[in-house]
Formats: structure tokens, C-alpha cells, sequence
């Protein structure tokens, strides 16, 4: 049976972006097919959190649930950045030499395909971007300008938060709000509340964390029972990814189509410019889909290969880049994390992960920050005793069984996250040698720091060992983005702007290009903001996308 | 691989509350996670072929606190060398399954899984 004819609007991708526009088309009474590259993950059967062994799975892996990439220029290691050198007390007493290529971290960009996309493994920290990050050129003079304010997105981000159930506690250092967050904060756990009481000596203002993680009851699911798992897959669902939120919300309007394992490979612009239809390999089928509107919200890094992959005699550089942009641009997540040993201090296992944040580390409250702080003791895995053996607790014996016994729940870890300007050399283009499984290239990620996100991460080294010494800890493993590119938030590939010679799509999303083709994911972000987790602003924009293509 | 189980044990010995790693089982795992790799393979050999021609008996017949004087200068060896490299793949490997085990977990403060009970509060 052909895809073709029932529906008015094709959405490609399922993730924080694809889902997000898809409900809302579907509220508009439009009827939208949804195609998902992955598959369908059952929380029940999949996410095995009630068997031992548990530490040692990441996110499971199922058939089509990870993608190919390949990995060009992701700069050196310089000798004069050895300082901020990663290490840990028990791990390998080794690291690559200064001088060496900088490899990815053993997860580099490794979003799941499924239905949900990267929300499936997210951990829900739900972020509004500070009003200053729409206007760094003008307040700063460095980097581009949003071409929409704080004032633009607001009311969209209190209607996702109500589709999500974010539970928070007060308005976030500038970030205002309209209206109440729908569920109460949740508390903070014994790791964040030492946090707090340091953080307090040092004009470090650490506050409850904004989370789409159910507080209590919301809707059709249960509370969080704080099983401190997040990025393994939440089994219970209180957890708010776009599966049991956007996506089942818009099935309920009946006016959804949704076909997982339908890997989109081309589109195809018709002569007056529009794109008129696309290919896709469906549960190992070819077919074409007519698209009388399209939305694409494949990711930072699938959206432009596609649209790379789509160039054709007219086009040969890739449909929607008459700019050149797509693929440029690409900002990947510039990360920190020190981790120390509190001697004292117990249950720092408990709590929600990521339960505590600090906005404005290395300023008075208000302004926005290049960089923001959490609580990051059971999101970096320090809440099993394999994590503790294999980074935090070295020796063998019987002395290192009761010190692990001893210590358990006294590590004290602190991320860091940061904005990134991109470097010339970053971004995301064709591979030209390495292929996938339906023969075509694959999605090659460039990304090198600059000198300026080098200075701002030794910047958030010193905030995170400052709060950690002042909590009285001994440190004990420290980690960023100096030794390897890691990618949880991507931006920038498609960049949106009002000008069509130097962004992909205008102001609500729409390709300057092709009058009916739709971006709504982590690529049309212009700049990435201090730190803040994206999908709360991916989704806004993707709503604020719907209300344009709706009219 | 005759010492490998020795080895194991210096490195988790049985305590007032949890098994040793040979009781535990772990060896095997090991052994079949070893047999998928040549390299791996080649440096189990080496070094307990090493460990074993230290002194005039092998490895697992040495006194205990021989056992642990030879562990611990394999622990500040170079890890560019055998000895170094092999105690510190050893042991990751040996605590990431022998932590992996419900019976490994007692005396500390969590549930055999997060699930189904979770975490609820209060933590204090
Ligand atoms: C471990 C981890 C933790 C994170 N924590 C947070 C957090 O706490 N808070 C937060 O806000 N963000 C967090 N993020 C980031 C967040 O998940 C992403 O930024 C967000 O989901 C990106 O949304 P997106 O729509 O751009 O892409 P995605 O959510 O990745 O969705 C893209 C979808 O497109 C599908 N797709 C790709 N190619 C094709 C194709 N050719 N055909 C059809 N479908 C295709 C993919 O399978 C996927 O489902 C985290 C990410 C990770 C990895
Ligand atoms: S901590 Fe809560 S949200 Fe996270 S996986 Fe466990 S139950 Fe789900």
C-alpha cells in the first residue's frame, strides 16, 4: 500500500522538532503523515532497568536505531591547553599526548533513531533560552542576532511546558514568565543541596533545575519514582519524550499517520520550486511520498546530509542552500565536568539527575551567562558501584572493597556547559568515501574549537572546582570537550535568519528557497545560547512553524 | 590462562559481605569477553605467562602476600608495558562484571535495579 494521497502535510523525523509540529498541525486539522527513520521502542520491554546488569547497558540498541557517521576535522590537542586535560583517579593512567588529532568521545554524536528521537535518551532538563541569547551581536557585538526575541517564543514555551509537564520553581535569571510552571519543583537531592550551601558562600546562586519529568501525576502518567536513570530510557514514562507526549497526544486527534522505520533518502523539488515529493526505504520497501507540505526535523546533523543528498543538475549544492549555509555552522555541545570526593557526605546517588542548576556561575544574577552549571552526579553515572570502581575509587582487595563501601554516595560531580561561536571549519557535509546501508554517504561532522571556547572552558573549569572545593571536596576525575568532541546539543546547520543569502530558512522557519519545505529541529538555531538544554526552544519553534504553515 | 582465576581473586577477594571473584562466577565472563579480541587474547597470555615465571612455582601457588606485592608493582608499572597494561584491563574488566552481580551490591546503600521501586524521597 503507497503512502501517498491521505495526507496534507509529510513531517520527517519524530524528535523533540518533528513531534512538536506534527501535533500541531494535527490541532490545525491538518492530516499529517510522520516518517521516522528508527523504530518504536517499548519502555516496558526495552528499557531494562529491573534486571542486574543494569549499569553496564547504555540505551538500548535495536535494529535501525543508530545511524553511521564518520568524523572529519575535529582540530589538535595543544600542549598549552594540558590544564584542562581530562583524568580520573581509578581510570587508565594514560591519556593522548598534545600534538595528537582530538578523537570523539566514545559516544561522539550518537542521537538514537526511534520514535521520540534524542528525547528518548534526554533528561528532560527543560530550559528556556535567556532573552540576551536572541540578541548576542547587538548586546555583544560577537556572533549573529536571532531574527525573533524572548517576547516571540514565550507564550510557545509555557504551551510545551504544558504538553510536557515541566516541573520548576521560580522564574529562571531573566528568563520570565507568563505563566506558573504546570507542576511543582522537584526537591533537591543530597548532592545538590551541598552544592547549594557552597555555592551560597560564593555568590553561586544554585536553584532547583526545570525538569519535564513529572513531579507528580500529570494526565495519563504516573509520577517519577527517581530510579535516577534518564539517558538509559524511562520505563514508568513520566519522563516527558516526545513519544508519550507530542506523539501520542497528536494520535489521539486521530489525524496522525505515524511510519517508523521509513528512512527518508531523497527529496525532489518540482519546476516551480516546491518540493514535490520524496523517496523513502519503508520497512525495506521503496516509496514515494507526495508532499504538499513538508517538515523536516531529522536533526542538526541528518537534516543537512539530506538536503545535501537531495542536489541535483539545477542544485547541485543541496536543495534549500542557495546560501551555502546548510551543513555550515555546526556548533557542537562544549562541555566540562569535575568530579570530587566530599568526605561526609551521603546519598549524593539520590535524587533526580541534573536536579540542580546554577545560571550565572561567574556574574551577578540577571545577565545572560556564556556558561551555566548543574548537578551532574547521577547523570555522569556516579550512582552504581561500577562507576565508582572503574573512575573514582582505585586499588584492589580488600581495601578497595570497603573503600568503595566507604565512599559510595560521597562523589560530587559538577557540569559545566557553554556557548559555542563556530569555527570555520566546522560543519557537517557528504563523507566521500563511507556509505550506509542503502549505498549512500554518510554524515561527516567537522567540529574544532576555537581559541575563544577554549578560554570559556577554562572558565567553567575554574567555577566547578571552585563551588567543589568549597563543598570540601578532594578532586577526583575532570572531563570536557579539550580531549573529545561530545554532541548531546548540536545546532546550527540550517540556520534561520531574515536574510536569504546568509541562512537557510527565514524567521518562522521556512526555507528562503522552497515556499513549501519546513525546518523545525536543532538546525535552524543561529547561535547556541549559554548552555541552556535546546529541546523546549526546538520545540516553540516548530509549534511557531505550524502556526505559519496553518496560517 | 590456569592462573587467571588467582589473579581475580587478589584483585576481589571474598569479604563479611560480598563473594570473591572466582565464587562470583566472573572468571568465565572474562574469559569469553578475552576470546573475542586476538590482541586482548595476546596480552592475557603474555602477561600471565609473565606472572607465572616470576618466581620458581606459577602465580597462583605464591604465598598470598607475594601474590600481592607482584599486583601491586603490575599497578604502577607502565601502562605502555604488559604488566601495567594488562593489571588495569584486568581490573575494569573484573569490577565492571563482578558490580554487574546482585550479590556484589550487598552492603551498599542501593537496590539490587533502580526498578520498580525507584528511589522515592526522603534522602535525608
Ligand atoms: C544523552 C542526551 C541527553 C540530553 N539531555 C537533554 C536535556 O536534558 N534537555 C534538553 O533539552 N535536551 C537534551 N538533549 C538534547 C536533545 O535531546 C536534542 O537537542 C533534541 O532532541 C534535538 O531535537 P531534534 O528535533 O533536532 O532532533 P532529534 O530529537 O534527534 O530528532 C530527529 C529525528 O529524525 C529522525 N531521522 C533522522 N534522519 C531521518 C531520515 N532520513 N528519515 C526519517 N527520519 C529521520 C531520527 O531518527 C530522529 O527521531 C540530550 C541529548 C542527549 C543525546
Ligand atoms: S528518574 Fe524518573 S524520569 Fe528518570 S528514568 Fe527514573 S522514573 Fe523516569
Amino acid at each position: 500500500m503507497g503512502l501517498s494521497g491521505g495526507h496534507d502535510a509529510v513531517v520527517i523525523g519524530s524528535g523533540a522538532g518533528g513531534a512538536a509540529a506534527a501535533w500541531r498541525l494535527c490541532q490545525h486539522g491538518l492530516r499529517v503523515l510522520l516518517l521516522e527513520a528508527g523504530p518504536t521502542f517499548d519502555p516496558a520491554r526495552d528499557y531494562s532497568l529491573d534486571s542486574p546488569g543494569w549499569e553496564r547497558q547504555g540505551f538500548p540498541v535495536r535494529p535501525g536505531s543508530q545511524a553511521i557517521i564518520s568524523y572529519g576535522d575535529l582540530g589538535m590537542l595543544d600542549a598549552g591547553t594540558e590544564d584542562l586535560a581530562s583524568w580520573s583517579r581509578a581510570g587508565f593512567p594514560w591519556r593522548l599526548p598534545a600534538g595528537s588529532p582530538r578523537p570523539a568521545s566514545a559516544n561522539g554524536y550518537s542521537h538514537v533513531l526511534g520514535v521520540g528521537g534524542s528525547t528518548l535518551h534526554f533528561v528532560g532538563e527543560a530550559h528556556r533560552l535567556h532573552p540576551d541569547a536572541f540578541r548576542q551581536r547587538s548586546l555583544t557585538g560577537e556572533n549573529i542576532d536571532w531574527p525573533l526575541g524572548y517576547a516571540d517564543l514565550e507564550p510557545l514555551y509555557g504551551e510545551v511546558e504544558g504538553v510536557l509537564g515541566v516541573a520548576g520553581a521560580t522564574t529562571d535569571d531573566g528568563r520570565w514568565r507568563s505563566t506558573a510552571y504546570p507542576l511543582p519543583p522537584h526537591p533537591l537531592g543530597p548532592g545538590a543541596l551541598a552544592l547549594q550551601a557552597a555555592g551560597a558562600r560564593l555568590h553561586q546562586h544554585w536553584q532547583v533545575n526545570p525538569h519535564a519529568v513529572l513531579s507528580a501525576p500529570w494526565q495519563d502518567r504516573p509520577a517519577c519514582n527517581y530510579c535516577g536513570q534518564c539517558s538509559r530510557g524511562c520505563p514508568l514514562g513520566d519522563k516527558g519524550s516526545a513519544d508519550v507526549t507530542f506523539l501520542r497526544q497528536a494520535g489521539d486527534t486521530g489525524r496522525l499517520t505515524l511510519v517508523s522505520d521509513a528512512i527518508v533518502t531523497r527529496l525532489h523539488a518540482g519546476p516551480d520550486g516546491r518540493i514535490a515529493r520524496l523517496e523513502a526505504i519503508v520497512a525495506g520497501r521503496s516509496e514515494s511520498v507526495e508532499t504538499p507540505i513538508l517538515v523536516l526535523a531529522a536533526g542538526a546533523v541528518q537534516t543537512p546530509r539530506l538536503l545535501l543528498l537531495s542536489a541535483n543538475s539545477e542544485m547541485p549544492g543541496g536543495l534549500a542552500n542557495a546560501s551555502g549555509q546548510v551543513g555550515r555552522n555546526f556548533m557542537e555541545t562544549l562541555s566540562w565536568r569535575s568530579v570530587g570526593m566530599v568526605p561526609g557526605l551521603k546519598g549524593s546517588h539520590l535524587g533526580l539527575p541534573a536536579d540542580a542548576i546554577c545560571w550565572s556561575p561567574a556574574q551577578a544574577g540577571g545577565r545572560a551567562s556564556a556558561f551555566r552549571l548543574n548537578h551532574t552526579t547521577l547523570e555522569t553515572g556516579l550512582n552504581g558501584p561500577i562507576g565508582y570502581a572503574t573512575r573514582l575509587v582505585s586499588g584492589f582487595g580488600e581495601t578497595f572493597k570497603s573503600a568503595l563501601r566507604e565512599s559510595f554516595g560521597s562523589a560530587l560531580a559538577v557540569g559545566a556547559i557553554g556557548q559555542v561561536i563556530p569555527d570555520a571549519r566546522s560543519g557537517v557535509d557528504l563523507d566521500p568515501a563511507q556509505r550506509d546501508a542503502q549505498g549512500l554517504p554518510v554524515a561527516r561532522i567537522s567540529s574544532v574549537l576555537t581559541d575563544q571556547s577554549l578560554s570559556l572552558l577554562r572558565e567553567m573549569a575554574k567555577a566547578a572546582r571552585a563551588v567543589l572545593a568549597e563543598a570540601g571536596a578532594t578532586l577526583a576525575e575532570e572531563a570536557s570537550s579539550r580531549d573529545a568532541f561530545t554532541a548531546t546539543h548540536v545546532f546550527g546547520t540550517a540556520r534561520m535568519g531574515a536574510d536569504s543569502a546568509t541562512s537557510v530558512v527565514d524567521p518562522v522557519g521556512r526555507s528562503h528557497d522552497h515556499s513549501n519545505l519546513w525546518i523545525t529541529d536543532a538546525s535552524i538555531f543561529p547561535t547556541s545560547g549559554g548552555g541552556e538544554s535546546p529541546s523546549l526552544t526546538i520545540m516553540a519553534l516548530a509549534l511557531r512553524a505550524a502556526d505559519a504553515v496553518a496560517g | 590462562m590456569d592462573s587467571l582465576g588467582a589473579v581475580l581473586d587478589i584483585l576481589l577477594p571474598a569479604d563479611d559481605f560480598t563473594p570473591s571473584a572466582s565464587a562470583s562466577g566472573i572468571e568465565r565472563d572474562i574469559a569469553d569477553f578475552v576470546a573475542e579480541s586476538a590482541m586482548m587474547t595476546r596480552l592475557f597470555l603474555a602477561a600471565l605467562d609473565w606472572m607465572d615465571h616470576l618466581a620458581d612455582r606459577p602465580f597462583r601457588d605464591l604465598a598470598p602476600s607475594q601474590q600481592a606485592e607482584v599486583m601491586a608493582f603490575m599497578e604502577t608499572a607502565d601502562f605502555n608495558a604488559v604488566p601495567g597494561r594488562f593489571f588495569h584491563i584486568l581490573r575494569a574488566l573484573a569490577v565492571e562484571f563482578y558490580y554487574a552481580r546482585a550479590e556484589a551490591v550487598v552492603g551498599l546503600p542501593l537496590n539490587a535495579t533502580p526498578q520498580p521501586e525507584g528511589y522515592p524521597p526522603p534522602w535525608g
